[in-house]
């Protein structure tokens, strides 16, 4: 068992994931969950002629594998309470169809809530492509468990 | 869009967070949510549907901040809406059938034009 609860965290704790190849599946399932099917998505014709040179895959998608990296680490499994925010998100590029992300997840912070119930960690998470280059980043804090019994 | 269940596992299949406080309803009823609640990024996806329909794709050189003011359950229906504001920026929000703001937030689509720069 992974998890981690607001006791085990240390700020400036990093955690990096496997590398994830963002596939045509991938942006096909996100336009049919999303329902967007706009032509930058869905309509390569289209897409070739703008700026990006292809179809590009919806932005929010980029932010949804810190999810999955998260899974993967399994270190909120029984200790998250609740995603609070996303700060300051930025998207930097554009992720086409074949780009491979790696999320990392820096502990930035970390403190009580003022209930005094359960702690709240600052994370902020970077997607970088296979080039080394930040795709997306920005920060989100979450309410977490604090050790049963503490 | 009403979120359900099979939205929600789909949603869990499709990120690949299967996190127990989204799809199992015993151990959610412990936590501190007193049961399952939706991905707040399933809502954020409707901002984004919205942003997409109203300002075209921001795909790069936006930069979104936003609070996941209250928990989204199964059964509950939400709807994303935005305006302009004074500064430039967009303000976004989710809210439920009850009309309770779920998420809300502000988006910044300055760059554009440094982007396209930074491109030729």
């Amino acid at each position: 068992m992974n998890t981690l609860f607001y006791e085990d965290l240390e700020i400036g704790a990093v955690y990096r994931s496997g590398g994830r190849t963002v596939t045509d599946a991938d942006n096909t399932f996100f336009c049919m969950m999303s329902g967007d099917w706009n032509p930058i998505h869905a309509n390569e014709a289209y897409a070739k002629q703008t700026r990006f040179g292809g179809r590009v895959v919806a932005g929010i998608f980029g932010l949804t594998l810190i999810l999955g990296a998260m899974n993967q680490w399994g270190v909120f499994e029984e200790s998250a309470i609740a995603m609070l925010n996303i700060r300051e998100w930025t998207f930097s590029k554009p992720i086409l169809i074949g780009t491979t992300i790696t999320v990392e997840m820096h502990i930035v912070g970390k403190r009580m809530t003022s209930a005094g119930k359960a702690g709240i960690v600052e994370r902020r998470f970077d997607l970088v492509d296979e080039n080394g280059e930040l795709v997306q980043s920005g920060f989100s804090d979450m309410m977490i468990a604090l050790r049963p019994g503490a | 869009m009403l979120v359900d269940q099979p939205a929600i596992d789909a949603y869990a299949r499709i990120t690949g967070d299967f996190n127990p406080i989204h799809l199992d309803p015993v151990f959610a009823a412990t936590t501190p949510m007193h049961g399952i609640i939706a991905h707040g990024t399933m809502s954020l996806g409707l901002i984004w549907q919205m942003i997409a329909r109203n300002l075209g794709t921001p795909a790069a050189a936006a930069r979104m901040t936003v609070r996941f003011v209250s928990p989204v359950r199964p059964g509950d229906r939400i709807v994303a809406g935005g305006a302009e504001a004074c500064d430039g920026r967009h303000s976004i929000w989710v809210k439920n059938q009850k009309d309770e703001f779920v998420i809300h937030g502000h988006l910044e689509v300055g760059g554009q034009a440094e982007r396209r720069k930074a491109a030729t």
